[in-house]
């Protein structure tokens, strides 16, 4: 195999990685796999590495900044062995209790549950509250619900995660904390302490502007948005700890504290208790570069759609969502005027739905709900009259209750509404909604809003409602962007 | 002992056998990283990687029963990932959603990855030390494109180097990378008296 081949086809590589391959590479690529043998060596060593930097990449680099730190012995010291052992059988006694309940509701929930599983890999799950109120998480709150990757947002109480990988994480207090996988979390704001089981490699929590790891031991992390400070403090063991921006990396051993602030990695005051920084609550202002777009500006409109295409059955103050095997099956159909933002490059986009009772006398499940979006790809579809909506001629309309015709739209991402609550707002902000908005090019984009679960039942068939642009006095179906200065426009 | 194309278990939560299910959480925590690395190494795409991901680890669990205690669960495990990923790709050939590698070549890489576990499970020392002797510029490549989860586009626009020239330095990235954890390979069997 010549250098030219090899190049070309780590080239190749790039673009499976980008999910960008074209036919010509793709036939390019498979004749040279089935044809030399070295060609496949190198295609496995190659992938096998993009997976290992994907799946360990903070890990891999707090790996690299670990052994640079233990080679310097004059700034380190050994490693401090695990101080409370008289806890450790206590605590695994605890953790074997918990495992089986955790197994059994885990099984529980691969099994009744299926369709939602297909969406998230365990990660943790949520082993204890009290005394906690909820902020718009991404993920069910529901004590002993296995959680995948996302966000949890706790305005208050505390709350214990155990990973799969044994850890155990505390949070407390207002914390805007997110699961990324069964060994690395990222705190957005607040407090998180964690206990690192012996067993693990290491257990890392990322802040915006600093990386901490820990392998057997417990550590708090607390960030504070507000001035972008991170505070590291060791209780057992020992914390590798990196700056983001500088790059900068130190160890912190047992009873000490480190500071992160945005432009350094300091030694910090370990006089001071756990949970130092004053973190004020955050504005309930929009930033002047936030911009919203509502479904009742502009061309913007809003309508639902019902197979029986029955008037009796819609309410023109709510979007209804239904997934059933009858003609009462529902989907909302949502389409915004992007003209305010038209020529503007913008991020974080996030579409905001307001919960309803839909007042319908059936009972409404108290289950975790899941909706899917989708983004109608095929812009010529954008003219539709909410007036004139009907199950036949609504764009890209299939008639299964929780999917679309997929050549004429894509999916945007999933909303899940806990416990099938009926009041507060529940959004949807992803990468693929921002790139969906950025694509536009008619100034209109239509989004779809259907139920993927659960299924309506004999017991609880009522629909799910959220806010119209006719409501009135809830916010409608609205688009939040964060403007972006310098960068290229749409 | 069976492939593990899906058998389904008995449907209701409380015939649960909690032993087989810490059993089974047991030995897929044991074998998750290799067989995410299996799936991410046949399909580099994140996105399609973990849809399969997902559903293999169902299919293990619903044939749960007809897995041999004691036998390989990885290799178990890795046979059911291809068949996800032999379905997924006659689905995008199907319906003309995306280009990709023909089957047989699947099961040709699939098999070479399995003659190949023992190096593969010992990979993250080498590739950290490697990773730390690129150059800073090529570092901050590999940073954005693991870290910052960036696209070609995206780390062509913030290097300020041209679609062409990225791929170039991606490339060249890859291939030393590779040859570092070779060399590192050999150094360590010298080191060990294997060499």
């Amino acid at each position: 195999m010549n250098s030219r081949d090899q190049t070309a086809l780590c080239r190749i590589i790039e673009r499976l990685v980008d999910d960008d391959l074209t036919e010509q590479d793709a036939n390019w690529l498979n004749d040279l796999l089935q044809n030399d043998p070295e060609a496949r060596t190198l295609f496995l060593d190659l992938t096998h590495d993009n997976a290992m930097l994907y799946l360990n990449w903070p890990q891999l680099e707090q790996h690299q900044n670990h052994n640079t730190l233990q080679s310097d012995p004059p700034s380190v010291s050994p490693v401090a062995h695990h101080a409370a052992t008289g806890l450790r059988p206590y605590f695994w006694n605890g953790v074997s209790v918990l495992a089986v309940c955790t197994c059994i509701l885990i099984s529980a929930w691969l099994w009744s549950a299926p369709r939602q599983t297909t969406h998230a890999p365990f990660v943790a799950t949520l082993t204890h509250s009290s005394n906690a109120r909820w902020a718009e998480s991404t993920l069910p709150t529901t004590v002993h619900t296995p959680l995948g990757p996302g966000r949890m947002r706790l305005k208050h109480g505390t709350c214990t995660l155990r990973y799969t990988s044994g850890v155990e994480v505390l949070l407390s207090g207002d914390v805007d904390f997110e699961l990324i996988d069964s060994s690395t979390a990222k705190l957005h704001s607040g407090v998180a302490k964690a206990k690192v089981p012996k067993s693990l490699d290491r257990f890392t929590i990322n802040t915006p502007n600093a990386s901490s790891a820990e392998q057997d031991g417990e550590f708090s992390v607390t960030y504070n948005p507000g001035d972008r400070t991170s505070r590291i403090r060791v209780i057992e063991g020992k914390v590798s700890v990196r700056h983001q921006q500088t790059g900068k990396q130190r160890i912190a051993q047992k009873g000490e504290a480190l500071e992160a602030t945005h432009s350094d990695l300091l030694q910090a005051d370990n006089s001071i208790p756990e949970g130092e920084l004053r973190i004020p609550p955050r504005s309930n202002y929009l930033s002047d570069d936030t911009m919203r777009i509502t479904t009742a500006m502009g061309r913007g409109g809003d309508a639902t759609i019902i197979m029986s295409n029955d008037p009796t059955f819609l309410d023109p103050a709510l979007i209804t969502v239904k997934n059933c095997e009858s003609d009462y099956r529902r989907k909302g159909y949502l389409r915004f005027d992007l003209k305010t933002i038209k020529g503007s490059n913008f991020d974080n986009a996030k579409l905001i739905l307001t919960l309803q009772e839909t007042h319908w006398a059936h009972l409404r499940a108290p289950h975790d709900v899941l909706y899917s979006v989708f983004g109608v790809t095929d812009e010529s579809l954008d003219g539709w009259r909410p007036e004139d909506l009907r199950w036949e001629n609504a764009p890209a309309n299939v008639d299964a209750s929780d999917q679309v015709d997929e050549s004429k739209a894509r999916r945007l991402g999933s909303m899940l509404v806990i416990d099938g609550r009926a009041t507060g707002q529940v959004a949807l902000q992803s990468k693929e909604l921002n790139q969906f908005l950025q694509e536009d090019t008619n100034g209109l984009v239509t989004l779809i809003v259907v139920r993927d679960s659960p299924v309506s039942s004999d017991d609880y068939s009522t629909p799910n409602g959220f806010a119209s642009r006719r409501h009135n006095s809830q916010l409608p179906p609205t688009l939040e962007v964060q403007l972006v200065a310098n960068e290229e426009s749409i | 002992m069976t492939t593990p194309e899906i058998q389904s278990r008995p449907s209701a939560p409380q015939d649960v056998d909690s032993d087989a299910t810490e059993q089974f959480l047991r030995l897929l925590g044991q074998h998750e990283r290799m067989l995410a690395a299996f799936v991410m190494s046949m399909l580099p795409n994140v996105s399609d990687s973990d849809d399969i991901l997902q559903e293999t680890k169902i299919a293990l669990w619903q044939s749960f029963d007809s897995f041999e205690i004691g036998t390989d669960f990885g290799a178990w495990a890795r046979r059911a990932a291809l068949y996800r990923i032999l379905d997924f790709r006659k689905r995008m050939a199907r319906e003309k959603l995306k280009f990709g590698i023909s089957e047989e070549n699947y099961r040709s890489l699939a098999k070479e990855f399995e003659d190949s576990t023992s190096i593969t499970k010992n990979k993250f020392g080498k590739l950290a030390t490697c990773l730390a002797r690129l150059p800073d510029e090529h570092q901050q490549m590999i940073r954005m494109r693991y870290m910052e989860k960036m696209d070609i586009d995206q780390i062509a626009s913030a290097s300020g180097r041209s679609r062409a020239a990225t791929y170039r330095i991606l490339s060249r990235i890859r291939l030393s990378l590779r040859e570092c954890v070779k060399r590192e390979e050999c150094r360590m069997m010298h080191a060990l008296g294997d060499g």
